[in-house]
Parts: structure tokens; sequence; C-alpha cells
């Protein structure tokens, strides 16, 4: 990566400071900045980290079988409110019929809390529920009778409660015998025409099913990924290139980023929080059989779920292949799988594929870009929502073992003596653990309803793992601690606190960046191989790792085995670039 | 250095004891219990009726491993050397029939499921298989690493050690398993159909004579020690790498230049005794990892070595072969990091040990 440099003019080297940099001196993390910047592999990798990552948080906009948008009437949806709103109203009447105390004597024992009045409001507020999914679908002038039979409920409650049972019970049998009236004339099927005309209702299932932390890393990941854009005109307009400025707005933008993501996200749990979708999620079957009366839909670019199977499709090429390409009896055209006619020339029955709506042709190449699984699920959507579980541990992992390798290795290294001691025998005893041995065993051996086990893997890694950054950690401390910058913030009397963190610890970080690259790396490698061998992540939430040890066996469906491997192969190669980019960035001694 | 040495292998029994501690309460603390593994046969052949003799025999079973025991006294139990259980030593309140056992005494258990088996012995057959193979693609990845080294090292920026340095990278970055399976793929009988992918023998490996058995072992092994030794040998290679360009920019070299020494004698005289240095001290690295890449290789290519024991005892809760195979792959750690630190002194006439 050295060689390009090397051979580039000095003038092509983009250097936003150039002509101030007489006037500003350059701080420690200027300098890695621009040396990464330098190293056109490294600015490679890391655009591929982010748009890896970028895909994984976008997973569920990338491909997804729910519809982003969808304005249709679900008969099914609302055949099953019109029958609630009927049993909700019954169900009041019964509890009127019986009086509290036998109400309270009938409950079950685990139950003993509940109170009549409770049952009461709950039954109606059930009732209120089917009745409002009722109104989006019906036309206005249609929803009288709900409304008077949701007031002759509460009606009856309140008498109920009151004492006054005959009332109650008079109200409520009412009540009863227009919601049984409400129900037949309310009965619409998809087929009969004139009657009722329904009203398509619009909703946004994709985004409905989105929860608060998956806003939170799309937010952040929108402005990871414009970061170049929009930090370049905030130091040009707003910060007008002053290299003093700039260096003093890293830590607001850093909070911006953050924090907006953190805001945004909160909105999300807010506004969104609690929204229920179309009943159900298999929303291409029910429209291809018709159960939704589809009038407009929008649908991400990829239609398949992630554990949606296509029974017909079982091992299934990638179907931009040859060999992919299926009759309409779904009997393979081409390659090993053409079946062979019998005796009588007659061909094995084949099963036809059934195309749902929205779904690409048969013989479509964009049908399954990778292929499929052993039961018809679409690898490529597999390896997309994978990444979610493999990239996270990497991070996670990491996150973790850097906090505890950077604590115990600045007490080490900055107080010394028997804290010294103690903490590097620890090291010691941790390092002569075979790691792999002991991460397997434990992901292997705690339980799942304890812990899942992917949280489990991350923990493990991160305990059995810390003690490399630790021994660095400590090491730059005992090169830093003697310093004069460090005496004179101890002069000043600072607490030891500040001192470690404000003061000796941003210049330590050099190294445990470097270190931070490759443990991602290992992270990542780790839980793929503890999920082939079959103890990590399990159905139906799949890791590239998972997929691999799905794979075994079955080498003759070669895209199963070598794309998700690919992805793995991929990500750590980024990373271990990223790493060496840095830690050449931080050496100037090694710029060979 | 005797001494040191003693000194060290001293050391490693507190270390063992302490990884033994760890992995014993790890394991305790974990359900799922290995009777109940057991006896599920047992009482879904039962059938009808006899759950109570089921239940008794469960009782026999934990009392004679001391599964009723606190946790403590099966540790000291297992660590040795008294025999606590019912034919244990007489200090403990046991018969005296068999007073010894445990870890100190040699005795790393039975199998749970299979009480006539030792573990030990198991073990050492299972190593057989597990150290000729990691031995023989240690000494292959040093071999090759050495001479790619050093030659990346002494030619830099030439178009062929770019390559090479690339496709080294490269190769560090593919994970050991997807690595099996894509060499099974290629070889195997879906692809070119050259070598064999699984297991060590032919199944008519018996009939086979000498030579055509020792070809038939050959043939089988070629792809798990390429799988073992790519990663190592990419690691070693990129590490030799280093220590050459660290080398050839010091002074004595550029002495023993100037004073007219040919480049090969530079190079294999001056040069690569002191840039070994750094990858000696991997050696302390290589081993474990090379163990604990036993356990992916052993799977993927089904051979019957101490990596599939462990995964076999993770997979049945045998909670004495996890044991057994991990303290191995604990000590060949120390003995790793013990034995670098004597090669260290070796080639290093700077370091000495008191």
């Amino acid at each position: 990566m050295s060689e390009a440099t090397k051979n580039e003019p000095p003038g092509l080297v983009p250097d936003e400071g150039q002509d101030d940099a007489a006037v500003y001196s350059k701080d420690y993390w200027d300098n890695v900045f621009e040396q990464v910047g330098r190293r056109p592999l490294v600015k490679f990798a890391i655009a591929l980290l982010a748009l890896l990552y970028a895909t994984a948080v976008f997973a569920p906009l990338i491909a997804n079988d729910r519809p982003y948008r969808i304005e249709a009437i679900d008969y099914k949806e609302y055949g099953d409110f019109n029958r609630n709103q009927l049993s909700f109203a019954r169900g009041v009447l019964e509890l009127v019929e019986t009086t509290p105390e036998a109400f309270t004597a009938a409950l079950a024992e685990d139950n003993k809390d509940r109170t009549y009045e409770d049952a009461l409001r709950d039954e109606v507020a059930a009732f209120e529920n089917s009745a409002n999914g009722l109104r989006v679908y019906l036309p206005d002038d249609a929803e009288a009778p709900l409304g008077s039979i949701g007031n002759k409920l509460e009606a009856a409650v309140d008498a109920a409660l009151a004492g006054d049972r005959a009332g109650a019970l008079r109200v409520a049998g009412e009540a009863a015998k227009e919601a049984q009236e409400a129900r037949d004339a309310f009965r619409v099927s998809k087929d009969s025409d004139g009657g009722l005309q329904l009203e398509a209702k619009t909703s946004w299932p994709v985004l409905e099913s989105t929860t608060a932390i998956e806003i939170f890393f799309m937010w952040l990941w929108v402005l990871v990924l414009t970061w170049p854009l929009w930090n370049s005109i905030w130091n040009r307009i707003a910060l007008k290139r002053d290299r003093e400025r700039i260096r003093k707005a890293r830590r607001k933008k850093l909070g911006l980023v953050l924090g907006s993501s953190a805001i945004v996200a909160l909105f999300w749990a807010v506004l969104v929080g609690g929204q229920t979708a179309f009943h159900g999620a298999e929303y291409k079957t029910r429209i291809t059989n018709g159960d939704i009366d589809l009038a407009s839909a929008s649908f991400a670019p990829i239609t398949m779920g992630m554990s949606e199977s296509h029974s017909s499709e079982r091992f299934r090429p990638p179907t931009w292949i040859k060999n992919s390409a299926l009759t309409d009896m779904g009997h393979y055209k081409f390659g090993p799988r053409v079946p062979e006619a019998d005796q009588f020339g007659l061909l094995p029955p084949g099963q036809k594929v059934e195309v749902l709506h929205s779904e690409p042709d048969v013989n479509d190449a964009s049908r399954f870009l990778l292929g499929t699984d052993n039961i018809g699920r679409d690898l490529f959507v597999r390896i997309l929502y994978g990444g979610r579980i493999s990239l996270m541990v990497g991070i996670v992992s990491t996150v973790l073992l850097v906090l505890i390798g950077v604590v115990m290795g600045a007490l080490a290294g900055y107080f010394g003596g028997i804290v010294d001691i103690l903490i590097s025998r620890l090291i010691e005893i941790f390092q002569s653990i075979p790691a792999f041995f002991i991460i397997l065993t434990a992901v292997a051996i705690i339980p799942e309803d304890k812990m899942p086990p992917i949280f489990a893997i991350v923990v493990v890694i991160a305990l059995v793992r810390w003690t490399g950054v630790a021994r660095l950690v400590r090491a730059e401390f005992l090169r830093l601690k003697d310093q004069e910058f460090v005496i004179a913030a101890q002069a000043l009397g600072l607490s030891n606190r500040r001192v470690i963190f404000r003061h000796v610890l941003p210049n330590a970080l050099g190294p445990v960046l470097v270190a931070a690259a490759f443990s991602i790396a290992a992270g990542i490698l780790t839980e793929s191989a503890v999920s082939f061998l079959g103890f990590g992540v399990k159905v139906p939430i799949p890791s590239w790792g998972s997929l691999l040890s799905e794979a075994r066996g079955v080498a003759e469906y070669w895209w199963l085995q070598i794309f998700p491997g690919l992805l793995i192969f991929v990500t750590v190669f980024s990373y271990n670039i990223v790493g060496e980019g840095v830690r050449d960035a931080l050496d100037p001694r090694r710029k060979v | 250095m005797f001494q040191y040495i003693l000194r060290r292998l001293l050391l490693m029994i507190p270390t063992l004891v302490g990884v033994s501690f760890v992995m014993f309460m790890l394991l305790k603390l974990a359900p799922g219990s290995v009777e109940s593994m057991k006896f599920a046969a047992t009482a879904s052949e039962g059938g009808s009726g006899d759950t109570g003799d089921v239940e008794a025999m469960v009782e026999k079973f934990r009392k004679k491993y001391l599964l009723d025991q606190p946790n403590w006294k099966q540790y000291l139990h297992y660590v040795g050397p008294f025999n606590l259980g019912p034919d244990g030593h007489e200090m403990w309140g046991g018969t005296g029939k068999d007073p010894w056992n445990g870890l100190l005494a040699m005795d790393l258990g039975n199998k749970f499921l299979d009480p006539s088996v030792r573990v030990i012995d198991e073990l050492k057959e299972r190593l057989w298989v597990t150290v000729p193979i990691a031995l023989l693609s240690v000494i292959l990845s040093y071999l090759l690493a050495l001479p790619i080294g050093i030659y990346s090292g002494v030619r830099q920026g030439h178009p062929l050690e770019v390559t090479s340095t690339v496709m080294l990278f490269l190769l560090y970055a593919i994970p050991t398993f997807w690595g099996g399976l894509m060499l099974q793929m290629i070889f195997g009988k879906t692809g070119l159909d050259l070598l064999p992918v699984l297991g060590l023998h032919d199944k008519n490996a018996d009939q086979m004579g000498g030579f055509a058995y020792f070809i038939d072992l050959l043939k089988h092994l070629i792809l798990p020690i390429l799988v073992y030794s790519y990663g190592s040998l990419a690691y070693l290679s990129r590490q030799m790498r280093v220590g050459v360009v660290d080398t050839i920019t010091q002074d004595y070299i550029r002495t023993a230049r100037a004073k007219g020494l040919s480049e090969k004698v530079v190079v294999l005289k001056h040069v690569l005794r002191n840039s070994m240095i750094p990858i000696i001290t991997l050696l302390a690295s290589i081993l474990p990892i090379l163990i604990g890449g036993s356990i992916i290789v052993e799977v993927v290519f089904d051979i019957p070595g101490m990596g599939r024991y462990a995964y076999e005892g993770l997979t049945y809760r045998e909670m004495n072969v996890v044991m057994a195979t991990t303290l191995f792959s604990a000590f060949m750690t120390i003995v790793g990091i013990l034995l670098s630190d004597i090669m260290y002194a070796v080639v290093d006439p700077r370091i000495r040990y008191e």
C-alpha cells in the first residue's frame, strides 16, 4: 500500500490544511488521519466495511416480504374484527349476568387479584379495539351501529358497577343484540357484489415493524455514510478551515451524530411504537390467494423474507446461472439435476413453482440472487440478515474487551507496584488458557434460556481476550507516566482519574486502535467458527457461520458453501487491511 | 539455564490447577446434567411402570460419581490425589479399595456414558492422530515461511514479492473451516475428484499392503495438513518479512556488505539468524492455535483426533472428556511459551536467564 503513495507526486495528495500548515501545528490525530488518508487500499477497505455495515443496518429495507406501503382491504382481518366485536359485546353481557361475588369465586388460583370492574372495562376496551379496526374499512355512513353499541356497553358497565343489575342486564342485552345485527349487516366477502362497499386501508408494514434500535442505527449510518459531505461543508463554511477550530469541533460532531440518532430513535419509539400492521405477516401469499384485495402496494427491492420458504425450489442454484432454469413443470432444463425419463419414457412428476405477488418470475435472473437452501429460503436475504449478527459480534465484543483491557492496563501501568504485579500475573494466567477452547466450552454449556448464545459469545470473547489490549496499554502507560506533561498535570493537583483518562490515555490510544481492528476480525472469525461447529447462533436467526454450518455435507450445492464464507473472508480481510494501515500510519519507522 | 527450566516447569502446576478449577466450575454451573442424558434412553426404553427403577439407578450413579456432593468436594475429588468416593481412601471415609484418584495421580476419570472407558486411554489414542498432524504442519509452515519471508524481505518491491505478499495476506484472512470446505469441494467428488476428503483411511484399508496403506494415509492427510498450515504459514512469513526488513537496515549489515561479502553470505549468515527472533517467539502462539484449530479441522475432515474428541465431549456433555482436552491444550500452550523462551536464549546470545 505504501508503493502507491511513494510514486504519487506530492501535489496530487489532497491535504486540506496545506496552505495553513506553517501556521497551525498538527496534533497526533491530525497526523493519523492524514497518514491513513494517504493509503488508497486502506480507504477502500474502510469504504467497503462502511458499505457492509450499511447493508446490515438497512437489511429490512433492502429485502423484506412485507410491503413498504400497502393500500388494501384485508378480508380476513376485517372478518376477525367483525366476529370479535360480537364476542366482546357478548362477553360484557355474560359478565353482567354473573354477580361480582360469583365472578370472584370463579377466578383461577393464580389470578386472584383481578377485580370485577377490571374485567368489565377490559372487555369494553377490547370491543372498542375491534370496532376501531372495523371503522377503518367501513364507509362512514355505515359506522353508526358501532357507536351505539359502544355507548350501550359503557352504560351497562356503569349501571352494573352502580349496583343496578336489572338496568345493566337490559342495556347489555340490547347491545349484544345490536352487535349480532351489526355482524350480519357487516358480513362481506370478497366475491359478493353490491351491498356494503369497504374502504381500503393504508399501512406501512415495514416501518411499523422497525424497532427504535434499528432506527437509531439507520440514522447513525446515514450520517456516517454522508460524513465526507457534511464534514467538509461544516469545516469550510462554519469553521472557515481553521485547524484549531476543526480540532475543537471533533467532539461536537461526534456528540451531534450520536445525540441526533438517539433523539430520532426516541421519537420513533414514542410515535410509532405499539402500532400494528396488517394482521399476520404472509402478505405475498395472501395477496396472491386473494385474501387481501389490493389497491396499491410498494415492495422492497428484494421481496423475499428471511425465513420465507419456497417448498418447490429447494437447493435451487443462483437464478442467473444456466443450470437454474426450470420448465413450467418445475423440472431443471440443464445441468446435473435434469430428471431422467423412466423405462416407459415418463418423467417424474415435477412440482410447479408458485410465483407469489411481487416476486420475480420463475426464471428471472434476479429471483434468487445467490440460490436457495434446503427448504427454499433465499440465501442472499439470509446472508444479508446474517451479517447483522456476524458484524455486530465483532464490534460489541471488541468494545467490551477494549474497555476491560484499557482499565486493567491503565491501572497496572500508572500505579505500578503491587497493582501491577497482580494484574500482570492475571494477564499471564489468562494468556495460558487456550482461548478458543474456553469460548467454545462456555458457549456450548451456557443454557439458551439463561443467556442467548449470541450474547454469550460476545461476553466470553471479551472476558478471555482482553489481555492483549491490557498489555499494550500498560506498556504505553509505563512509557508515558514519567514524561513532563504527566508530571505537570500531577503537579497541578489533578485527580488520578483525570490524569489517567484526560492526559495519559489519549496519547496511549494509537496501539489500542490497531489492536481493536484486529480483534474485531478475530471476533468475527471466532463467532463464525463457534456457529459453524453448531454451538452458536441457533435457527431461525442466521449468522454467516451458522449458514456455513447448515451447508456442511452438501458440497454439490456449492453456492451454500461459497457465499457466506466469502463474506466472512471479505470482512476479515478489510479489517486486517485497516489494522495494518493504521499501524503503519502510527509508526513512521515502518514506512518501508 | 537448567534451573530456569526446572522452575518454569514447576510453575506450570499451579497454572494448570487454576485452569482446571475455572473449567470445572464452569462445567458444574451449567445445567443439562450427564445423568439425565445417560438415563433418558433407559427411561424411554423401560416404557411403562419402571420409573422407580430408573430413579434408583440415577441415585446410585450420582452417588458413585459424587454428583450429589457439593461442588468443592467434587473438585477435590477430580484433582486428587485422594479418592473421595465410596471406594476411596479410608481417610475420607471410603472402603480403601481404590484410594488414589484424580489429576495429580495422572487419572482423568472415566466416561460417564461408558464407565468402562478411561478418558486418559482414549486421549492418548486420539493424540497419536492429532500430534503428528499438528507437528507436520508446524514444520511445513516454518520450512515454507522462512524462505518466503527472507525473499520478500530482501527483494522489497519486486513484482514477484508484491504478488506473494498480497497472496499471503489474502490467505491469512480465509477462515479455516471455510478453507477446508472449499478444498473439499475442489478436490472431492464434486470437483476434480482427486483426493479423499473424509477420514484417515479408505474403507478397504485393512486389506492393503504396507506401501499401499501408507500412500492411502498420505492422500488422506494432504488436505487436512494444507488447512492446518496455510494460516500459520501466512502469519509466520509476514513476521519473518518484518524481521528481515528490520535487520537489513542495521549498521552491521552495511558493514558486512562494505567489507565485500557476497550477498548470499550476507543474507544467510548475517540477516537470517538475527531476523529469526520474532518468528521463534511465535512458536508459543502457533502451538495452541494448532491445538485449538484441530477441533475445526478434525470436524470438517472427520478425523478421529483430539479436536474431534473435544467436540464429541461437548456435544454429549462428557465432563471428564472436556476437562481432559482443555487441560491438555492449556498444557500445550504453557509448553509453547516455555519452548519459545528457551529458543529465544539460544538464538539471541544477549539474552541470559538466571
